[in-house]
């Protein structure tokens, strides 16, 4: 049986409950050496003290308090240990440390603008648009600001307070903005495709004051419940009542040459559109001022 | 040694933040270059902006039956069917175009086709004005972009530019801002807006209700005319698709600034009236308050280049003569001169070629209405004319008059000389008149005859107590129809006639001087 030598011995004598529980080649070497047996005596007289004690009963909080001392103690060696790791001639260099509050500070300064950036944005109406912008899908801003007060009411007027915008641009849903919008889209003017423009330019409220109005009627702000509906209406557009006699009327047109027929009265007609079809007994007793002086 | 490293962490902070900081001007630089970079236009920001949202107006000039039928009787027209309320109908009919805001943005310009029928021809500007003005305040509409209308009062009319003076009370309208002149050139992009029907989803449309939007087209400028002085006279914009319905449309340039107003379309290029000439307009109509007539010489014509030689032989110019001309294609054929009239009067006659104007070489018809409104109503001019028989050309001194229709003026000139085409005999009496079908006089309760439409103010019909609305049924005992009775050659006689009318119903009998 190979010998125990002092080290293991006392390891094991730290380990143990009693010397009867010794191996036995610990007991052996006890037996054989003054210090360990020395060191066993003393950790079963320690055993049987302890042991001889009355058993103590722990504060009801013990628990408690435990938690939160250890917790206490984790954070101060936490803060410790880092402490130490940036200090001069630390666990880490004044390289190292430099570039962690770098990194740190970038990422700070950036989040930082993007919030406030954010937040700006988030403080307009719902609905309002800078001039220059025009709500429809994200794209990359360029926004400029309106610096004359009667266009930035039109703008918004036009671009969002009332019916929203639709966007050809993008070639997808269009947006919606008012009220029942769930966050209104930017697009700033430079992406629109002419299709867009036109549509853009068009939108208008629905809601219209009487046409029989011969007095001036201060302008309404616009509602924000009045929202273009893309699924039922293709085209954004301004409303305009109509009215016509109950019958059509039409006319006779006769040219110099006899011949002869009836044509009906157009009820609207845009630009320089003639009021009734243009033919040649048009033109034959029509006034053609562009050859009169 | 604490000392030194306390100072080496101070340092390193201060590199961090200034570092931190050159990033963050980077970053910002970078966010306002994007919109630039990504449009690639080479436009300013701040000028997209602008592009994005003209303020183009829409004009809603609504006329009445009467004044519908007054434009019908200038293109020849006579009525076939009439439904007996269409007369009192407020509105019978809608023409529609844009409008600019000008001035302090309680003006708009616009050019309203039908606009003659809100002028009294040649009456004193400021009585017919307001006599219009209160009559009629409720058939012009001026609309914003988000469909707000706006009940608008009509100023007057510019003769030489066509365009209508709008005045909006109680509302200030948006302004658009002025193309940089001098940066204009042919080849440039344009944007020609105007109001036209938008198309609705089936099912959502209201009757009665008609849908608008502003449509674009876009062109290019194909000619800059200038004047002497370096003044922009007239712009050309050539489209490939053009309709008589952007007549009246805002011309504007990639940066939405409004460059003038279309007065005119032919094929695949319109004519744009220059802003600048736009607000010249509007100041002549400011300062009278009221409309402005244009010269008037009291001749018609036509182009030489558009002529044929078969035209010019049968004015008298013989063969060989005519070919060159037409070959040379520059000047103004007079076809017809009536008497009484400023030319007439300067001793031209039919079948005179202008040649030049107060010394300038004439081209064509446009060249001569310039020159023309140049030189304003009441104006002496110096025309340069080639006659036939002629070997030197020579040279007449005109007085202009002034009127606001000149083609209504000439009417009446070539109806009081009992020209042959006259399809109005009224119209020397001041009074214009439409033929009726048998079945629309019936429904006035009239047995046939001619309805008034208008009447001059101050001329012989008014005197004679005739109204607008007003059926001829008869001339001095015998009926007008339409396959009757015609009286032109009776009118132009001077003696004292009586007209045999129906109003409200009721027949009546007066006198025509």
């Amino acid at each position: 049986m190979e010998a125990m030598n002092c080290k293991a011995c006392r390891i094991e004598i730290e380990e143990s409950e009693t010397s009867r529980s010794l191996s036995v080649e610990a007991r052996h070497h006890t037996e054989t050496c003054l210090p360990c047996r020395a060191l066993r005596d003393e950790h079963l007289a320690l055993t049987q003290l302890v042991g001889s004690l009355e058993p103590v009963a722990a504060p009801s909080d013990f628990d408690l308090r435990l938690r939160a001392r250890l917790a206490a103690t984790a954070g101060r060696d936490q803060r410790r240990s880092a402490w130490l790791r940036l200090a001069p001639g630390g666990v880490f260099s004044l390289a190292g440390g430099a570039a962690i509050c770098l990194l740190l500070l970038m990422l700070a300064a950036v989040v930082y603008r993007q919030v406030s950036l954010t937040g700006s944005e988030n403080m307009r109406p719902t609905g309002v648009v800078s001039k220059g912008e025009l709500k429809t899908d994200g794209s990359q801003a360029g926004s400029k600001d309106a610096t004359q007060t009667p266009n930035r009411t039109e703008d918004y007027l036009a671009t969002g307070g009332a019916t929203g915008v639709r966007n050809h641009a993008s070639g997808g849903s269009p947006a919606v903005g008012g009220a029942t919008s769930s966050s209104p889209r930017v697009l700033r003017s430079g992406a629109l495709s002419a299709a867009a423009k036109r549509d853009v330019v068009a939108s208008g409220a629905e809601k219209i004051i009487s046409s029989d109005s011969a007095v001036y009627n201060p302008p309404p702000l616009i509602t924000p419940t009045a929202v273009y509906n893309p699924a039922v209406d293709p085209v954004p557009s301004i409303a305009l009542p109509v009215r016509s006699s109950a019958q059509p009327m039409a006319f006779f047109l006769k040219g110099w040459g006899g011949a002869s027929r009836t044509v009906p009265l157009k009820l609207v007609t845009f630009g320089s559109e003639m009021l009734i079809e243009q033919s040649e007994e048009t033109r034959a007793g029509a006034l053609d001022a562009s050859d009169i002086w | 040694m604490l000392h030194v490293n306390l100072q080496r962490t101070v340092l390193a902070l201060a590199l961090l933040i200034t570092a931190c900081t050159g990033v963050l001007r980077a970053q910002d630089g970078n966010r306002q270059q994007t919109p630039n970079a990504s449009s690639g236009s080479g436009i300013p920001a701040s000028e997209q902006g602008v592009q994005s949202a003209p303020q183009v107006l829409t004009v809603v000039h609504r006329l009445n039956g009467l004044k519908v039928l007054r434009v019908m009787r200038r293109s020849g027209a006579q009525v076939a069917e009439l439904d007996k309320d269409f007369i009192r109908a407020p509105v019978s009919h809608t023409t529609i175009t844009a409008g600019l805001a000008l001035g302090d943005g309680h003006l708009v310009v616009a050019r309203l086709e039908q606009a003659e029928v809100e002028v009294d021809a040649d009456a004193a500007p400021a009585v017919s004005m307001e006599r219009v003005s209160e009559a009629d305040s409720t058939n012009l509409l001026v609309v914003g972009r988000n469909g707000q209308q706006f009940a608008a009062r009509y100023v007057g009319l510019d003769g030489s530019t066509g365009l209508s003076f709008l005045q909006v009370d109680g509302l200030t309208l948006p302004l658009m801002r002025d193309a940089a002149e001098e940066r204009l050139q042919v080849g440039q992009r344009v944007r020609l807006c105007a109001p036209e029907p938008a198309s609705r989803a089936e099912g959502t449309a209201t009757a009665g209700t008609l849908y608008l939007r502003v449509g674009e087209v876009e062109g290019e400028i194909a000619l800059i005319a200038r004047t002497p002085s370096g003044k922009i006279a007239r712009i050309n914009v050539r489209a490939s698709h053009l309709s008589r319905a952007i007549v009246g449309g805002l011309a504007l340039d990639e940066a939405g600034d409004i460059i003038g107003i279309v007065e005119s379309n032919r094929g695949k290029e319109a004519r744009i009236i220059p802003l600048a000439a736009v607000r010249l307009a509007a100041e002549r109509v400011m300062a009278r308050r009221g409309s402005v007539p244009r010269p008037w010489l009291g001749a018609r014509g036509r182009e030489l280049s558009a002529s044929t030689i078969a035209q010019l032989t049968s004015v008298g110019w013989k063969r060989a003569k005519a070919a060159q001309l037409v070959s040379k294609g520059q000047g103004i054929l007079l076809t017809s001169v009536d008497p009484a009239t400023p030319a007439a009067v300067a001793g031209l006659r039919a079948g005179d070629i202008i040649e030049r104007v107060d010394g300038r070489e004439l081209k064509g018809a446009q060249d001569f209405s310039l020159m023309l409104d140049e030189a304003g109503g009441r104006a002496t001019i110096r025309l340069m004319v080639l006659r036939p028989n002629r070997a030197a050309p020579l040279a007449f001194t005109v007085k202009l008059e002034e009127t606001l229709t000149p083609a209504a003026r000439t009417q009446m000139a070539e109806a009081s000389a009992g020209h042959a085409q006259v399809a109005d005999p009224f119209i020397s009496r001041g009074a214009e008149t439409i033929m009726l079908s048998q079945k629309a006089a019936a429904n006035l309760g009239a047995q046939g005859g001619r309805l008034v439409v208008f009447v001059q103010p101050q001329s012989a019909a008014s005197r004679a107590g005739l109204r607008a609305g007003d059926v001829i049924e008869s001339l001095d005992g015998r009926a007008l129809s339409e396959t009757g009775l015609r009286p032109t050659i009776i009118l132009n006689s001077p003696a004292q006639r009586t007209l045999g009318i129906v109003r409200d119903g009721q027949r009546l009998k007066i006198s025509l001087p």
